[in-house]
């Protein structure tokens, strides 16, 4: 049977490829890709959590509402990327310095 | 009913609010709103007019409106219409109908200029419902921003200097003005301290004294004076008058016209409802100054006029002559005088405002304003051949303008100069030349102009159209019928005016 | 019958509302607005004929008068008082002056369509004026106040600017209606101050209650700038008839006012309005009299009435002369005025009236047919006539009548007026001292006005024509009823008898049973003392018929010990005499002169004199020249050049450069100390710390996410 521990590591492998992603990739819709990653090894946590260690409702909840922020965090991350795009013609993410000074 | 002034200070407001909903493209609609704004303006102090009790001297009570502001301070939202009010109302609400048609012809930014316009109306009658000193103060500056804004934008080439002076100066006496109210506030009562002009007045601060780098001075002489130069900045009394002649040569027509016909009015009518009411005897201890200033203006403005080529600029210092009229019916406290010198407001907003309304006509024209020309030659010059109607309105305001008996002038300054005699006989003696003058610079101003052969460049003029007669025969019949048969003007002013001269007298 | 105010009041209303119609018609239709007009004047003369026909020879005619009086507006409040009242008063002489104003006013306007009809200047809108003109001078005649009468003189002299400057692209009209209106300003502004002085002390200024008020001696005591009132009073209200009526020093305007049409000069110089600054003298001469100053009245008339004539001698445009003539009349009644003949004065008004509007109506006849074919204009100069009587026969004859009663000729209406005048200057001289200059002043003017009217008679229609071709090609006059129906009309009553009625000593008019003149006996100094305590019913709109008049001193009856009477009558037959031989000698003269040689002998002798006579004193130099451009356009200049170029510039826009001293000043401190130590000083700190911490600020939102996640990753680890 499965326990705890392997949902917790594939939750963790889940959040470690998102980091990677984040960190080394340098196209936007990859790294919001990333982002969607570490949310869901989140979900997966809280899933795993509630099965085997609360037995309670409310961990199952919590997914639903991370898929659904998820959904408009992606919504308002790809116009934002599209908005870039139009400006700077390049998703890459390192023509995003407009904050230093 | 008695809802009715606060119809006529706020229509103009909601006027703007409903130009915001128009669309800035479409300016005929922007035009004819603003008229038919004003126009029920005009209609609604009308109908004040026709259900005024001239009988009654103090405040009308069916149409008072009394409504706490800010509680804490006892500052009233407080709105009221007398005899001496009544008058300048109508005269503004006129004024306004008459320069939304006059201002037909505005080159840019229209709706902001009729929104800008109907902000100054309702700020103008608001100055003259206002019986709350906190209020009036409030509508005499509101006042002030249409106007910079309006002489500052749609003005001539040298607007912004004209604006900037404008502004200056009578921001300078709204905060001589203000310090004079704060202090009112706190004298006026132990625990119920208030700005209501009604309670103010009546002379309640004679003995009073106060402490100024160490000495004790009279309340009341002090205050006056601060409320005088408030007032006589707007007036302009002599030696703070320079503003005008920049502000009506650089403001576009009917802001020159709301400029000579109302907004100079503000000032005397702060003598009378404010200065003189709230501190009688300081009035009367200063009233030689103030005929002896009087005097200075009607001068001095006359000898001034007559040396101006520009058209414009003659008329402005005309107005300052004028209002020197005004000063000495003031001064003189008695009831000819008194009478007069509310009479001359009125009269002179009528034919002021018909003078510059004619050379907004003219300018629209020519855009010159010379008589000559700074190289010598003639602006303009024969134009009773070319302009035949327009002669003739021009010389019914001229005339109108130097008193000829029959049109409206001649009454108001008869009855001053009956009403000043017995007290100012030199002054008098001396002021009576300056009608004299008064018809040797309109007259000569009016054979430079209109005599004569026609000059090369006027030959182009057409003659006036219907939409400018139609807005210059209101006041035509205005200054003809008031000439005439002066009583219904008269009748309206004459008690609230004769309570003040009693009051005064009692001093 | 009685009169009431609604049966008094179409004398003034009827003219009135023809002119509010005519001017609304006149764009439309000339010849409505000229029909309207017409109407207007004729209308009111019916009405004041009634009037005349009841104050000469009805019930009122022996010394009564109609007082109505209606409330104008009313500025009381509690028991401060001050009421307008405007009213109509009528004595005998207003009736007599109202019938004389619409008469001569009608014939006037008649004649006028003749002279006006197709002028490019506007046909209607002259008769526009004239019955405004008209309405004005009605209005006078008739109101009880002064205020009124103050109101109805400026609009005369509104009409007056209107009409001479009627052909408004000629400059020198121009010039001529600028000059008119405020030459009789300068009176009107004394006049006003007047009315205000009586105010002040009667709270009225109704003519009967000035009277009473003099009767009662309120003015008694009271002073002004150190002379008594009532002297202040007297010169200034003599001020308004010295303007109006156009004597010296301000004389100027009236031989300019011939730059309108000549209807409008003949309106202006006999009928309307030079006859209301007299009338006026006449109303108030309680005034003039308790002043003292009648003796300045008279030398001001003296002096006005030489001075016109001797100018009038070398004028050489025909309406030039008569202009002059106006004023040297004018003078007389003035001067009749000042030495105590007061009906004198006045029946020279009306005499003055009928024959001067006649006189100028036919020189108007005279210029309108003397068209000149090269310049296109119409020809006034006196050198190019001559020789007229054959073109012009009938005009002739009008003209002749009037001269010969201009000139003070036997059996004409100058001789009985102008008669009395000299007559009582005669007898003041011989009682005064002070008045011989009055008298020998009025009897060389009276000379010189025989001589200059006869020069002008034969200049125009004797000897031969001086200008052939314009003479061809003048038409020859036939009966018009518009051109010679009011010459004629009005020549017929240059009679004396019509005045005097002394062809045999006897009046025309029955008073009391008896004949007597009927001006001497009508027209009488008001009597002040009859006013006593005489206080206006308020609001009364009745009859007030009271007899208040004494009897005039010609009635030698009445006034005078029989004696002293019989004295004033011996010196009044060699005045008589006298004047009838200065008459005879002044058309002698210009007989010889201009007659027999046509030419000025006496012009090369006296050039000097006649160089400043062709400059009329040189007034109008001093006047223009002088004071208006040397003295009061500089000061003009100077005070706009103080107004704007110093005061506004350096003590109002000046306060920029005080302002700006102290904001340099401040700026400087904020600068240096507070922004380059304090503030600068902490920016600088905060720029090294900022510099440290830049290194960081990489942009790089990786760089962030990582040290964010090691920082993380290192508090979990410290957590575990």
């Amino acid at each position: 049977m499965m326990n705890l521990a392997a949902y917790l590591f594939i939750s963790l492998v889940l959040f470690l490829c998102g980091i990677i992603v984040i960190i080394a990739r340098k196209n936007i819709v990859a790294i919001l890709i990333g982002m969607e990653l570490i949310l869901n090894a989140a979900a997966l946590n809280f899933v795993a959590y509630s099965r085997y260690v609360t037995h309670h409702i409310d961990g199952h909840i919590f997914p639903l509402f991370i898929i659904v922020v998820a959904a408009a965090e992606a919504v308002v991350g790809l116009a934002i990327v599209i908005r870039f795009f139009q400006i700077k013609e390049t998703i890459h993410i390192d023509d995003a310095t407009q904050l230093q000074s | 009913m008695s809802n009715l002034l606060n119809w006529i200070v706020w229509l103009p407001v909601l006027g703007i609010l409903g130009m915001l909903v128009i669309p800035k493209s479409n300016e005929t609609a922007i035009k004819y709103w603003a008229v038919i704004t004003t126009a029920v303006t005009l209609i609604l102090t009308l109908i004040l007019w026709n259900n005024f009790d001239p009988t009654i001297a103090d405040m009308q009570p069916n149409f008072m409106v009394k409504i706490p502001w800010i509680a804490q301070f006892n500052i009233n939202y407080t709105l009221g219409v007398d005899g001496i009010s009544l008058p300048m109302i109508l005269l503004t609400a006129l004024l306004f109908f008459l320069c939304t048609l006059a201002s037909w012809n505005i080159p840019k930014f229209i709706k902001a200029y009729f929104a800008l316009l109907l902000l100054l109306e309702a700020s103008v009658l608001g100055v003259f419902l206002a019986l709350d000193f906190f209020l009036f103060y409030v509508f005499w500056e509101v006042m002030l921003i249409p106007m910079f804004f309006l002489i500052g934008i749609w003005g001539g080439e040298n607007r912004e200097y004209a604006a900037i002076k404008f502004f200056l100066f009578t921001f300078l006496g709204s905060i001589l003005m203000l310090v004079g109210m704060i202090a009112l506030y706190y004298v006026s009562g132990q625990g119920a301290n208030s700005f209501d002009i009604l309670s103010l007045s009546g002379g309640h601060f004679r003995d009073l004294t106060v402490t100024m780098f160490g000495h004790d001075l009279p309340f009341n002489i002090l205050f006056f004076i601060f409320l005088f130069i408030g007032f006589a900045i707007k007036v302009p009394v002599f030696p703070f008058h320079t503003w005008l002649p920049h502000a009506h040569v650089q403001a576009p027509t009917a802001v020159s016209v709301i400029l000579a016909g109302v907004l100079l009015k503000m000032g005397t009518y702060g003598f009378l409802r404010i200065a003189f009411p709230i501190f009688p005897a300081a009035s009367i201890y200063f009233a030689d100054a103030i005929a002896w200033l009087g005097l200075v203006n009607i001068i001095y403005g006359a000898l001034c006029a007559m040396a101006q080529t520009d058209v414009k600029k003659l008329i402005a210092y005309s107005s300052i002559s004028h209002m020197g009229f005004v000063m000495l019916g003031l001064a003189a406290m008695t009831v000819q005088g008194m009478n007069g010198a509310v009479l001359q407001m009125f009269n002179h907003g009528t034919s002021t405002a018909m003078l510059f309304l004619l050379i907004g006509i003219l300018y629209e024209r020519s855009h010159h304003r010379w008589i000559i020309r700074p190289d010598g030659s003639r602006g303009f010059g024969g134009l009773y051949t070319q302009l035949p109607k327009y002669t003739i309105i021009f010389i019914i305001a001229m005339f109108a303008s130097m008193g000829l008996p029959g049109l409206s002038g001649f009454i108001s300054e008869a009855l001053i100069f009956i009403g000043i005699y017995e007290r100012f006989t030199t002054i008098t003696v001396l002021a009576v030349f300056g009608l004299l003058l008064g018809a040797a610079y309109l007259l000569w101003m009016f054979k430079r102009m209109f005599f004569g052969e026609v000059v090369e460049d006027n030959k182009q003029y057409t003659d006036v159209n219907a939409r400018e007669i139609f807005y210059m025969l209101p006041l035509v019949a205005a200054v003809m019928i008031f000439g005439v048969y002066p009583a219904p003007i008269l009748n309206i002013m004459r008690a609230s005016v004769g309570k003040l001269v009693m009051m005064l007298n009692t001093f | 019958m009685e009169y009431t105010l609604t049966s008094i009041a179409p004398i003034v209303l009827l003219p009135f509302l023809a002119f509010i119609l005519s001017a609304l018609v006149v764009k439309k239709s000339d010849n409505l607005a000229v029909g309207i007009a017409l109407s207007g004047i004729v209308g009111s003369a019916i009405f004041s004929s009634r009037v005349f026909y009841d104050f000469v020879f009805g019930v009122y005619s022996k010394g009564y008068y109609i007082h109505k009086v209606f409330n104008w507006f009313d500025l009381s409040y509690g028991d401060l008082v001050f009421k307008v009242d405007m009213g109509i008063y009528i004595d005998n002489m207003a009736a007599i002056l109202l019938f004389m104003v619409t008469m001569v006013g009608s014939m006037i306007m008649i004649f006028s369509t003749y002279y006006m009809k197709g002028d490019k200047f506007g046909y209607g809108r002259f008769f526009v004026y004239m019955i405004l003109f008209s309405t004005g001078m009605i209005g006078l005649t008739i109101s009880d106040n002064l205020l009124s009468v103050f109101m109805f003189w400026e609009l005369m002299g509104f009409c007056s600017y209107s009409l001479i400057g009627f052909y408004y692209q000629k400059e020198s009209a121009a010039q001529a209606c600028v000059k008119a209106f405020m030459t009789t300003r300068v009176g009107d502004v004394f006049f006003l101050l007047a009315i205000v002085a009586i105010w002040s002390v009667v709270g009225s200024v109704s003519f009967v209650d000035i009277y009473a008020a003099l009767a009662d001696e309120k003015f008694a005591g009271l002073a002004i700038f150190g002379i008594p009132l009532i002297t202040f009073i007297a010169i200034s209200i003599f001020m308004g008839t010295i303007g109006k009526s156009a004597q010296f020093p301000l004389q100027v305007w009236l031989p300019d006012a011939m730059q309108g049409p000549t209807p409008c000069s003949a309106m202006i110089h006999a009928a309307t309005m030079v006859a209301a600054g007299v009338y006026l003298a006449l109303r108030v001469y309680p005034i003039l009299e308790a002043g003292h100053i009648l003796i300045f009245v008279a030398y001001i008339g003296g002096i006005t009435a030489l001075g016109a004539a001797t100018i009038a001698l070398v004028q050489t445009d025909i309406k030039a002369v008569l202009a002059y003539s106006t004023i040297s009349q004018l003078g007389y009644m003035v001067l009749g005025v000042g030495v105590g003949a007061y009906n004198a004065a006045f029946m020279h008004l009306i005499a003055h009236a009928v024959f001067k509007a006649c006189l100028f109506l036919a020189s108007g006849s005279i210029i309108h047919e003397l068209h000149d074919h090269h310049t296109g204009g119409h020809v006034q100069e006196m050198p190019r006539m001559g020789g007229l009587r054959k073109k012009m026969p009938l005009t002739f004859i009008a003209m002749l009548l009037c001269t010969f009663a201009i000139s003070g000729f036997p059996f004409f209406s100058g001789f009985v007026s102008k008669d009395r005048i000299l007559g009582d200057a005669f007898v003041m001289a011989t009682q005064h001292g002070s008045f011989i200059p009055v008298a020998i002043l009025g009897y060389a003017a009276a000379f010189l006005t025989a001589f200059y009217m006869f020069r002008m008679m034969f200049l125009t229609f004797f000897g031969e024509p001086r200008d052939k071709e314009l003479y061809d090609h003048t038409k020859q006059e036939t009966l018009l009823w518009n051109r010679n129906m009011p010459l004629l009309f009005l020549s017929i009553f240059t009679l004396g008898v019509f005045y005097s009625g002394s062809f045999t000593g006897q009046g025309l008019v029955k008073v009391a049973g008896d004949r007597y003149e009927w001006f001497s006996t009508l027209v009488q100094k008001p009597h002040v003392e009859n006013f006593k305590s005489y206080s206006k019913s308020e609001f009364n709109y009745e009859d007030s018929i009271t007899r208040n008049f004494e009897k005039s001193h010609y009635d030698a009856s009445h006034g005078m010990s029989a004696d002293k009477a019989h004295h004033v009558h011996h010196i009044h037959s060699i005045g008589a005499v006298i004047s009838i031989f200065i008459a005879l000698g002044g058309f002698l003269l210009a007989f010889f002169m201009y007659f027999k040689k046509s030419i000025n002998p006496w012009a090369s002798k006296f050039a000097w004199y006649t160089k400043v006579l062709k400059n009329k004193y040189y007034f109008d130099d001093f006047y223009l020249g002088g004071l208006i451009q040397k003295g009061l356009l500089p000061m003009n200049r100077f005070f706009a050049w103080i107004d704007m170029g110093i005061y506004d510039r350096f003590f109002i826009d000046g306060w920029e450069r005080v302002l700006a001293v102290c904001y340099s000043a401040a700026g400087w401190f904020d600068r240096i100390i507070v922004d380059t130590i304090f503030v600068d000083g902490i920016g600088a700190g905060t720029r090294l710390v900022n510099v440290i911490l830049r290194t960081f600020q990489s942009g790089k939102i990786q760089f962030y996410f990582l040290v964010g996640f090691i920082g993380l990753a290192g508090y979990i680890l410290t957590l575990l």
